[in-house]
């Protein structure tokens, strides 16, 4: 009998002893357990750090960008000279706010490049015990259309957390497109020695259908009379009407656009113009360019001039250059008005001309 | 008994066994465990909400709410596709931050619910040193919660924002330009004359053409060498005015004694506005008609001109390269009988150092010339050289003598063309009335002129940036000989300079140029008497311009009487001024940077205030919007919390 009390209490002394052994294991693994959620959750912040630099460095590339145009803008009409390679110096602006390799500051880029961009992030981060490193190995720029600019940036980013040591590394590419909408034109300003000023402003333009793959300008003139034979000046003028069909003498003008679809016609046309003759204003410059047709609605007076696409004019990138010509087929331009600008500038008997054309070769 | 110490065994063992096991039980913190869980679910809550936060567009808040917040404030249609990070940094910047709340409470709590009810949260936008409260639930920041168990964050990027800056803003620069409404020019009569013996008359005949509207002022100088005898038979005549010379206020008189015979010299001014006024626009004549006295003709003298500011809507014509004629007055000289008389003119001829002369030519037709026996009835100099002189020449003598040569030698200079006419200095042997023939308003062809035509790069009359104005330095003083006047050119760039010397009486004049501690130089010497122009041209080397005391010299060796050199007599110089300030500091609105732009131009051209009247200088500013500012990058950061 006593046998069978030790057997019982012995027994009872290892069950409760296991039940107790179960239970302390149990409490290690929650300690672990709460470490391992701290260390997610930074890891977390850290990662969404990454996450967040990666979406706003494409914000910070479109703010450098448009201010890069405008900083080297101004420090092209302020010193009366061109850069010699647009796109690195647009690069060099957009990182460092720099100018010639760094020679010389560009004051309106103080406190907006990436590099300062990327300095205060630092800071933010610093306050939360975060420390970044973003590295730009490669940027790009160049002409997107004729009146934008690709910026095109490889990014590494890294993000570390200093008290749990962990890391996050991203590889980036973005790509900004930059408006040069509204910024004044530098190839104008400079090559006219100051006396004449205008801003990259789009005409507005309509478009057909049929073309004759021409470009070509002239003061619009507006009919429907069908006999064209006494029409003075018919070389300066584009002839705009509902039809040519049933008309006469149409040949002569310097283009034709008309409303409906009318067979190929001499003079360079565009067809099918919806509305033409109640849009174009008349005795206005416009500008046929294969299917588009450009209004500039100047007349005789003088006018705010607005830019038009012509193929082999000077891009962006080119007026920044000083050049008068260009390597695709972005170029833009616009009419200046002659008397407008000082007597010994002035050439010609045409009130107005293509502005680079006339300035290119003024001072031959 | 064995069997109840067993049982109590038992039953202690059995007691201290529970006992250990109740205090193991007890020590388990279950909050802890369950806290820690609620910690981890809180986070993933927050992050979760912050990314759809991220994810989403203005479009995507509530509707009316979204409407309200673009009629109210400064977000746009344009807008409703930026994210609502964008958003609220995009309200923060423009201080609307109640709206930015409500778009908060509008995802975050109802109707978006994205926090769960039983949680606490704030959103803020955080910079380096300033944290700003958009929303919170419980109305303050959680720092400053009392009793706040768990907190956790979640935080996005947003650049481009400040609190209480517009993003976007408006920059402008500004330069000056010439009012070019109003136009002044100075028309000069050279010295010239005729007429000897007394009883004779000189008529000298200016034409000139204006195209004005409208004639602000005209101011004649007349000085001139006439006979005492016969002072009030003198004339002047502008467009139809009769005879003003009545109205002439003489300033200067002095008196010429020579062999017995006296003559006047006499400097005077008078108002001619309304004369030209009363037709502004075309030809003008002014005629001078001077009576000679014993033994001496009468002539005009350095300084007489006309100078006249003028409105005009004149339409410019093309100038390429220069090609000009300078006409001559047409000069009379009228006698009767077989008294002396004869016709003599001078003009200077100046040609910038950088031209290349490509045609420098005289057309000289003289009429009623007479044909002296062993005189030399028609002679032309340059400077001193003389290049034409015609025995016998005919009674109209009419001929282009080719001055190319002379004038290309001689550039950066003032070079005299004197011509005389059955005269030559102060002998005079004509016995019909000579005269110098020129009409150009009717007859330009016919008329005694020079034609210089030169190369001349335009590049070289601007500079970028710059605008060349004006100054002129009236000598002021007394009359005297020799006059000296002193310039302190302010360190200005001069790229031209003329000097306008009047005198009472003019033989041999000599003018040197001293600049401030250099030596003194000799920019012109009358080759012969009466052969100094109205203007002289001074290359802007001679002065050192970054220096005071400039010293201008004018002497006369006149043999008898003073030849005071006038205080009217004028220094007229060319400066290029900066014209222009480049873009400047980002404003919210147009007006603001062209007002920014037009006040740092005035700031620069009042350096130059004591030669520019600014008035009269149109400041025009050309203005950029849509400029951005690298403001931030800043945290928008929700924090979520269970007290």
């Amino acid at each position: 009998m006593m046998k069978k009390g030790f057997v019982y209490t012995m027994f009872t002394i290892v069950a409760v002893s296991s039940i107790f052994l179960v239970l302390a294991l149990n409490m290690d693994k929650t300690s672990t357990h709460t470490t391992k959620i701290i260390e997610k959750i930074r890891a977390d912040e850290v990662h969404y750090l990454v996450e967040g630099i990666e979406k706003d460095i494409k914000r910070s590339g479109e703010i450098s960008g448009r201010r890069a145009l405008l900083a080297l803008i101004n420090w092209e009409i302020s010193n009366g000279e061109f850069v010699n390679v647009a796109n690195e110096s647009v690069k060099e602006a957009i990182i460092n706010g720099t100018i010639n390799n760094g020679n010389e500051n560009l004051t309106l880029m103080e406190n907006n490049t990436i590099s300062d961009w990327m300095q205060t992030l630092e800071t933010l981060a610093k306050k939360r015990g975060l420390k970044t490193t973003i590295l730009i190995p490669n940027t790009t720029v160049s002409m997107e259309s004729p009146y934008t600019l690709r910026v095109s940036t490889n990014a590494h980013i890294q993000a570390q957390d200093e008290i749990i040591e962990v890391s996050y590394k991203r590889n980036t590419t973005y790509s900004n497109i930059v408006s040069v909408d509204n910024l004044e034109d530098p190839f104008i300003t400079v090559k006219s020695y100051g006396y004449a000023k205008q801003n990259f402003i789009e005409c507005e333009k309509i478009t057909g259908i049929a073309n004759s793959g021409d470009w070509v300008y002239g003061f619009a003139y507006i009919t429907d009379e069908n006999n064209l034979l006494n029409v003075t000046d018919k070389a300066d003028k584009v002839l705009i009407t509902g039809t040519v069909a049933g008309k006469s003498n149409f040949n002569g003008f310097a283009g034709i656009v008309t409303e409906q679809n009318d067979a190929p016609t001499a003079p360079p046309y565009v067809f099918n113009v919806t509305n033409a003759k109640n849009i174009i204003l008349n005795n206005s410059i416009m500008v046929i360019d294969n299917e588009t047709v450009w209004l500039t609605n100047i007349t005789t007076q003088p006018n705010a001039s607005c830019y038009f696409n012509k193929r082999d004019a000077p891009s962006f990138l080119s007026r920044l250059e000083g050049k008068n010509n260009t390597d695709n087929d972005l170029g833009i331009a616009a009419f200046i008005h002659v008397p407008s600008l000082p007597v010994e500038m002035q050439s010609g008997s045409d009130t107005y001309v293509i502005g680079y054309e006339y300035f290119e070769g003024l001072f031959d | 008994m064995m069997k109840g110490f067993f049982f109590t065994m038992d039953a202690l063992v059995a007691i201290t066994l529970l006992s250990v096991a109740f205090g193991v039980v007890l020590s388990i913190d279950t909050n802890t465990i369950s806290g820690k869980s609620n910690y981890e679910q809180m986070h993933y809550v927050t992050e979760d909400a912050m990314q759809i936060f991220g994810k989403l567009k203005f479009s995507d808040i509530n509707e009316t709410l979204m409407n309200s917040i673009i009629s109210n404030t400064n977000l746009t249609t344009d807008d409703t596709s930026k994210s609502l990070p964008d958003i609220i940094g995009l309200l923060w910047a423009y201080n609307e931050t109640s709206y930015a709340a409500d778009i908060v409470s509008d995802v975050f709590s109802d109707p978006g619910q994205l926090i769960p009810k039983n949680y606490d949260y704030a959103l803020s936008v955080e910079e380096t040193d300033n944290k700003t409260l958009i929303y919170s639930t419980t109305g303050i920041d959680p720092k400053n919660e009392p009793e706040l168990d768990y907190l956790t964050s979640a935080s996005r990027i947003v650049s481009g924002y400040q609190e209480n800056t517009a993003p976007f803003g408006f920059v402008s620069r500004a330069w000056a330009s010439k009012v070019s409404k109003n136009a002044s020019k100075v028309f000069e009569f050279n010295p010239e004359g005729g007429s000897y013996d007394p009883g004779g008359c000189a008529y000298i005949n200016k034409k000139f053409y204006l195209n004005a509207t409208e004639i602000y002022n005209a101011t004649m100088h007349i000085s001139v060498h006439r006979g005492t005898s016969a002072i009030n038979s003198n004339s002047l005549v502008v467009d139809a005015s009769g005879d003003i010379i009545g109205d002439v206020n003489w300033l200067y008189t002095q008196q010429k004694f020579e062999a017995g015979k006296a003559t006047n010299m006499d400097f005077g001014v008078v108002d001619i506005t309304d004369y030209l006024n009363a037709s502004p626009g075309g030809w003008h004549e002014i005629e001078i008609m001077l009576k000679s006295q014993d033994d001496f003709n009468t002539h005009i003298h350095p300084g007489t001109k006309v100078e006249v500011i003028y409105g005009t809507e004149e339409e410019r014509t093309f100038t390429g390269n220069y090609a000009k004629r300078k006409y001559f007055d047409n000069v009379l000289s009228d006698q009767s009988g077989t008294k002396k008389r004869g016709a003599w003119a001078i003009m200077p001829i100046n040609v910038p150092k950088a031209a290349t002369v490509k045609n420098a030519t005289l057309h000289l037709r003289a009429l009623n010339v007479f044909d002296a026996a062993g005189k030399e009835d028609i002679q032309i100099y340059f400077n001193n050289n003389s290049i034409l002189n015609v025995t016998a020449p005919g009674a109209t003598y009419d001929a282009y003598i080719n001055l190319t040569d002379y004038v290309a030698a001689n550039k950066n200079t003032t070079n005299v063309l004197s011509v005389y006419v059955n005269s030559f200095e102060n002998d005079f042997w004509g016995e019909t009335d000579a005269e110098i023939y020129s009409d150009p308003e009717n007859d330009e062809n016919s008329s005694s002129y020079v034609y210089i035509e030169y190369d001349w790069s335009l590049e070289n009359k601007f500079q970028y940036g710059y605008i060349e104005v004006t100054a002129i330095e009236h000598f002021d003083g007394i009359d005297e000989n020799p006059k000296k006047f002193v310039e302190d050119f302010d360190n200005h760039e001069i790229t031209s300079a003329y000097l306008h010397v009047a005198q009472i009486d003019s033989e041999n004049v000599t003018v040197t140029v001293e600049p401030y501690d250099q030596t003194k130089e000799t920019v012109f010497i009358s080759q012969r008497v009466r052969a100094l122009p109205s203007t002289l041209y001074i290359d802007p080397t001679y002065f050192n311009t970054t220096r005071e005391n400039n010293t201008i010299n004018v002497s006369d060796i006149c043999l008898s009487l003073k030849c005071s050199v006038l205080p009217q007599s004028s220094l007229e110089y060319n400066i290029f001024i900066p014209s222009q300030v480049g873009y400047g500091a980002m404003f919210d609105t147009e007006a603001e940077a062209n007002q920014d732009a037009q006040d740092r131009l005035n700031d620069t051209l009042s350096a130059y205030a004591d030669i520019l009247d600014l008035g009269i200088y149109l400041k025009k500013p050309i203005t950029t919007g849509n400029i951005p500012w690298m403001y931030g990058p800043a945290f928008i950061t929700l924090e979520v919390w269970k007290s």
